[in-house]
């Protein structure tokens, strides 16, 4: 269970003014949850999910992971619970050393790196068989480097690293936005299948409503750094894109009455 | 011509400086290549570590120990470059450039100016030399020993799970820390060998010269850099093992060509570091195009050769 208690973060802009993008923010996320998130541009989704890796530190809340706190963890000290998908194709994948290097930093994801060569033979074999598992005949290219490979095909790769050692928590930040629409919905099945495969536990960020709603047991409506709404699995098959959009406008007008 | 100093310059000389500037560029080639760094002090810590070697020998400690202290101070000297960028968020450029002019002082004052091996007293070179019954190029033989191992060493630690963390770090800080690597750390460790590295080729080339100015260490890394360029230019290294080999033989390529133009009879040696840079710019340049031309190398989008082959076949 990870937990986030009473988050606030805090930006200062360049003109000395605080910009309050979470706030007072708590979200409990149960194991084997899979939950969609959703938010405008600046609603702090992407704050959101920084704070719980470590890349961003919370001006005041807790962060905490199966009765751990972890919110003074930086983000690699933290590395081991979490796998991450970035948005970016090239920032989860090093496009310079080959495919089996890139698993090879993988697989000792949040682990002491020692001086033990790091393509070990019984390994290869083991990111050879994860590679068919994707379909994609990437299993005789482990020795190309990385940036050989496609938008797409890099992120199914990355999906495959931040899974290889099973995290606590997959964070995926719009993983499909960069990627043309084909691309698109074979890497999103593919985390379908590995988080079910997998029985992980995951957080989804993503601009498309649609698929908000087609993915994942859970679907939490972020705006202005607060959370709107937290709909569960039963209440998610009930919902349309045009209730979610209802949603956010209802939300704004409240708001703005209130001020 | 004098035939025979020809041949003594192809197949000693220019090897020696090629040997102990293989090991410079391995250096700057950590350094450069794999943590992103231009790393200036190169110019200062080169003679640095020759004139602490010579010193050390000349106040009476054995060659191969003043090579261990001058590589080991090398190392310090690395510490703090890294040191600079990591815990004062000094630029790390900026940093490499304080710490080439802080090294200065030292240099100046350990050689008060020059440095000069003492009668009587041995390098490296002199005690092999005279292990091996004054075999012709035992020289050679030993930085060729040097060479391998540092290179082989080198291969070895960067394909080990450590040695790849750093690699992950230099090449892309999100994806090393989204896999629990401290960048922080692996930016120190890779700056201690790579200055370690400069440093012991310092000290071998003070002690194979037996002399050493304070300024004598100028555009050093000019060397190291270009030699990384002409080796990418010659090999288009398409892994690691291949661009290490390369920087060994660019490093040999480059003090041939060198040496070449600097027996022109009539090459003025003044306008040897300017011939340095004019030779690195074209060196980068053609590695620069190469890329470009590469880069649309698959079959929607033909090279520039492949499109001129196929126009010469239709």
């Amino acid at each position: 269970m990870i937990e986030l208690k009473n988050i606030d973060k805090d930006f200062i802009t360049g003109d000395k003014e605080i910009n309050h993008v979470l706030k007072n923010l708590s979200l409990t996320i149960n194991d084997g949850d899979f939950i969609t998130l959703i938010g405008s541009n600046g609603s702090g989704k992407s704050t959101l999910l920084n704070t719980i890796a470590g890349s961003l530190k919370p001006t005041r809340g807790e962060v905490i992971f199966d009765d751990i706190d972890v919110t003074k963890l930086k983000d690699y000290q933290r590395a081991g619970l979490i796998g991450r998908v970035f948005q970016d194709p090239n920032f989860g994948t090093i496009g310079d050393i080959s495919i089996e290097e890139n698993l090879a930093i993988a697989l000792r994801r949040g682990e002491k790196r020692t001086l033990r060569w790091a393509l070990k033979k019984e390994n290869l074999k083991r990111y050879q068989e994860h590679l068919s598992s994707l379909n994609l005949g990437l299993e005789g290219r482990m020795k190309e480097k990385m940036s050989s490979l496609s938008g797409g095909q890099r992120q199914a790769v990355t999906l495959l690293m931040a899974t290889l050692k099973k995290p606590k928590l997959l964070l995926l930040d719009e993983h499909t936005a960069a990627l043309d629409p084909k691309a698109s919905i074979k890497i999103l099945q593919l985390t379908d299948t590995l988080i079910k495969e997998n029985s992980l536990t995951a957080l989804m960020i993503t601009h498309n409503l649609k698929d908000a709603l087609k993915y994942g047991n859970r679907l939490i409506m972020l705006q202005e750094g607060r959370i709107i709404a937290d709909f569960s699995k039963e209440e998610k098959e009930h919902l349309s894109v045009e209730d979610l959009y209802k949603k956010f406008d209802e939300d704004l007008n409240t708001e703005s009455a209130k001020q | 011509m004098n035939w025979s100093a020809v041949l003594q310059f192809i197949f000693t000389d220019a090897p020696t400086q090629g040997l102990i500037f293989a090991i410079v560029a391995l250096g700057v080639f950590l350094s450069f290549k794999i943590l992103n760094v231009a790393d200036m002090s190169v110019d200062s810590l080169f003679p640095f570590a020759g004139i602490v070697s010579l010193s050390l020998i000349n106040a009476g400690v054995p060659a191969f120990i003043s090579l261990l202290i001058a590589v080991a101070l090398g190392m310090i000297v690395g510490y703090i470059n890294a040191a600079l960028h990591v815990y004062l968020k000094i630029n790390p450029l900026l940093a490499s450039i304080i710490v080439m002019i802080a090294l200065y002082t030292p240099n100046v004052i350990i050689s008060k100016g020059n440095v000069t091996l003492l009668e009587g007293k041995n390098s490296i070179f002199m005690e092999v030399n005279s292990l091996f019954n004054n075999m012709i190029a035992s020289k050679l033989v030993l930085l060729v020993l040097f060479v391998l191992v540092f290179f082989v060493a080198v291969y070895w630690f960067f394909g080990t799970e450590l040695g790849l963390s750093i690699r992950a770090s230099g090449k892309n800080d999100s994806m090393a820390k989204a896999n629990g690597i401290n960048t922080k750390k692996t930016y120190i460790l890779g700056m201690i060998l790579s200055d370690g590295l400069v440093s012991l080729a310092g000290a071998l080339y003070g002690q194979m010269s037996k002399h050493f100015s304070a300024d004598g260490g100028r555009g050093t890394i000019v060397i190291g850099l270009a030699i990384i360029f002409l080796g990418e230019v010659i090999f288009s290294s398409k892994s690691f093992k291949l661009s290490l080999l390369s920087l060994a033989i660019g490093g040999l390529i480059y003090w041939l060509i060198i040496d070449i133009i600097i027996e022109i009879p009539s090459f003025n040696t003044n306008y040897l570091n300017l011939t340095k840079a004019v030779f690195m710019t074209l060196v980068i340049s053609i590695y620069e195009l190469k890329k470009k031309l590469a880069t649309h190398n698959n079959e929607e989008n033909p090279t520039f050769m492949e499109r001129l082959k196929r126009k010469i076949r239709a």
